[in-house]
């Protein structure tokens, strides 16, 4: 908008100054020269085109000279009084309109102005106010952050504080424990070698007083065993002799018994004698009748001339052997063998006599 | 059961032993031999200063702290400033010979007589043989009094006591 103004401005200005110039131009002009009247009439038409864009002005200024030279002679001085005055009123009155239009305009202007400025200042002014609230609040922020951030400062070095502090103590603290209990090892182990001392001391006690004691229980206890050896020897003797004594007792009482016993068995014998013979010859012929019915049932059909010629020889033999041997055992003899047959061990007698038979 | 009662610690004769006249028995070989693997606390068959201290008060020697680690110096081969068990036996066997017998048995006699009267009596020979853990009859007891209490007090004094020590 100023910018426009600037402009307007200078053009305004710049076509005052031209115009001032032309005006004396032809004033100085129209003296000397006595201006015709069409030079003023278009001097009023060129003041009246003041407004007109300056392209139709410069062509107006062109139009201007050319003219002026055509009519510079003409019957204008008389109208020159005329004019003059027409002029110095319209110039007046020109100027009147020119400086109210002109106070107008910087009237206008400068309410513009005036307007945007306020304008301006108001939105600066709104501008900074919201800064300033804006700024505000941040500083109340940032103090009630400073605020916070101190106490949190605070507590984290309270903290430090108590953290070095207990580890101080903590520190302290296993230094003695360290301290402590080395003291208290060595000194248990003082006390265990000590012990140690002790114990190996009481163990060579022990040990010559065991010797010592043993030795001295043992010779009484030799002493006594002699003595008791001695007495277990008499006493020993003593039992071996009542025990011989008894044996001897025992011997001759067996003896004696089998003295009796062996009288008794030669008498037995002696008893005996008679009734053996009657035995014999009853057992024999028991015998005999046995083997014939043996043989007759065994070799009924066969050989029987054999039989009976065997039974003949049996006979005889046994008759034989009867007279011979009555007291004697006669052992069996096996019978003769005739042919391929085997005969039964003959003890058997047909006429019956009694034989011992000794197996 | 018969044991070989000829023990060195109490010899038959009372004058102290001539140098190194006599060997050392089978018992004493015995006894060093159980003082060592006794007393060797860490089992790696050698006795530090202590242990090794431990180990002689255990055959009777009380040795002082400085005698101990002259020992260890001039025996400790190796520097580890430990005693193996072929130190320890010269050692011990050195000092053994150099037993003074009277005195071990003065020794013994002072343990059986605690209260130091002088005398070791019935109560304190009972006492003794409980401590030994002995099932020993108040008749024996009495035996092993009487039987050597040649001046008929019913106690034993130290007279006494050694001669019943060198009567076998």
């Amino acid at each position: 908008m100023s910018v426009n103004f600037n402009l307007s401005r200078s053009f305004i200005a710049s076509q005052l100054t031209n115009e001032n110039d032309d005006v004396l131009q032809r004033n100085i002009i129209l003296p000397t020269d006595n201006l015709p009247s069409n030079q003023t009439r278009q001097l009023v038409t060129d003041f009246i085109d003041l407004n007109s864009p300056r392209t139709h002005h410069i062509d107006i200024i062109k139009s201007n000279n050319e003219n002026q030279e055509k009519q510079i002679l003409s019957e204008e001085v008389h109208h020159r009084l005329h004019c003059s005055e027409l002029i110095t009123e319209k110039m007046d009155h020109w100027y009147l309109v020119m400086k109210k239009n002109l106070i107008n305009e910087f009237d206008k202007l400068r309410l513009q102005f005036y307007e945007e400025a306020q304008r301006n200042i108001l939105y600066e002014k709104e501008i900074q106010i919201k800064e300033y609230i804006h700024l505000n609040q941040d500083i109340k922020n940032m103090r009630e952050i400073l605020i916070h951030y101190e106490y949190i400062i605070d507590q984290k070095n309270q903290i430090e504080k108590n953290l070095d502090k207990s580890l101080d103590l903590f520190q302290n603290k296993t230094i003695l424990y360290y301290h402590y209990y080395q003291w208290r090892i060595f000194y248990i182990e003082k006390r265990q070698q000590k012990y140690l001392l002790l114990l190996a001391k009481h163990f060579y006690e022990e040990k010559i007083k065991r010797k010592v004691f043993i030795n001295w229980k043992y010779m009484i206890e030799r002493e006594w065993k002699k003595h008791f050896e001695l007495i277990c020897k008499k006493k020993s003797k003593i039992i071996l002799n009542e025990l011989y004594h008894k044996y001897e007792m025992k011997y001759k009482q067996l003896e004696l018994q089998l003295l009796n016993a062996n009288e008794e068995i030669n008498r037995l014998k002696f008893d005996k004698k008679p009734h053996d013979k009657y035995l014999k010859k009853a057992f024999m012929r028991g015998v005999c009748a046995l083997n014939m019915e043996a043989m007759s049932v065994l070799f009924k059909d066969e050989h029987e001339l054999n039989i009976i010629i065997n039974e003949k020889q049996q006979r005889e033999y046994c008759k034989h052997k009867n007279n011979d041997n009555s007291d004697e055992g006669v052992t069996l003899t096996g019978s003769s063998i005739t042919g391929d047959k085997e005969y039964l061990p003959s003890t058997m007698c047909s006429t019956g006599d009694g034989r011992s038979i000794h197996i | 059961m018969d044991r070989n009662f000829t023990s060195p610690t109490f010899p038959k004769s009372t004058k102290p032993s001539k140098g190194r006249r006599r060997e050392l028995t089978e018992e004493e070989n015995d006894e060093i031999k159980e003082a060592f693997e006794l007393f060797d606390n860490d089992k790696d068959n050698e006795l530090d200063y202590h242990e090794f201290k431990v180990a002689l008060r255990a055959l009777g020697f009380d040795v002082h702290k400085a005698e101990v680690q002259k020992l260890m110096r001039d025996y400790d081969r190796q520097g580890k400033n430990k005693i193996a068990y072929q130190d320890f036996h010269e050692i011990a066997v050195e000092m053994i010979l150099q037993r003074d017998s009277r005195d071990e048995i003065l020794k013994a006699f002072k343990l059986f007589d605690d209260d130091e009267s002088g005398k070791i009596s019935l109560k304190k020979l009972r006492r003794v043989a409980r401590e030994l853990g002995d099932n020993v009859n108040e008749e024996e007891l009495k035996a092993m009094i009487d039987e050597f209490d040649l001046d008929g007090d019913g106690e034993i004094n130290f007279d006494e006591f050694l001669a019943m020590l060198n009567s076998d």
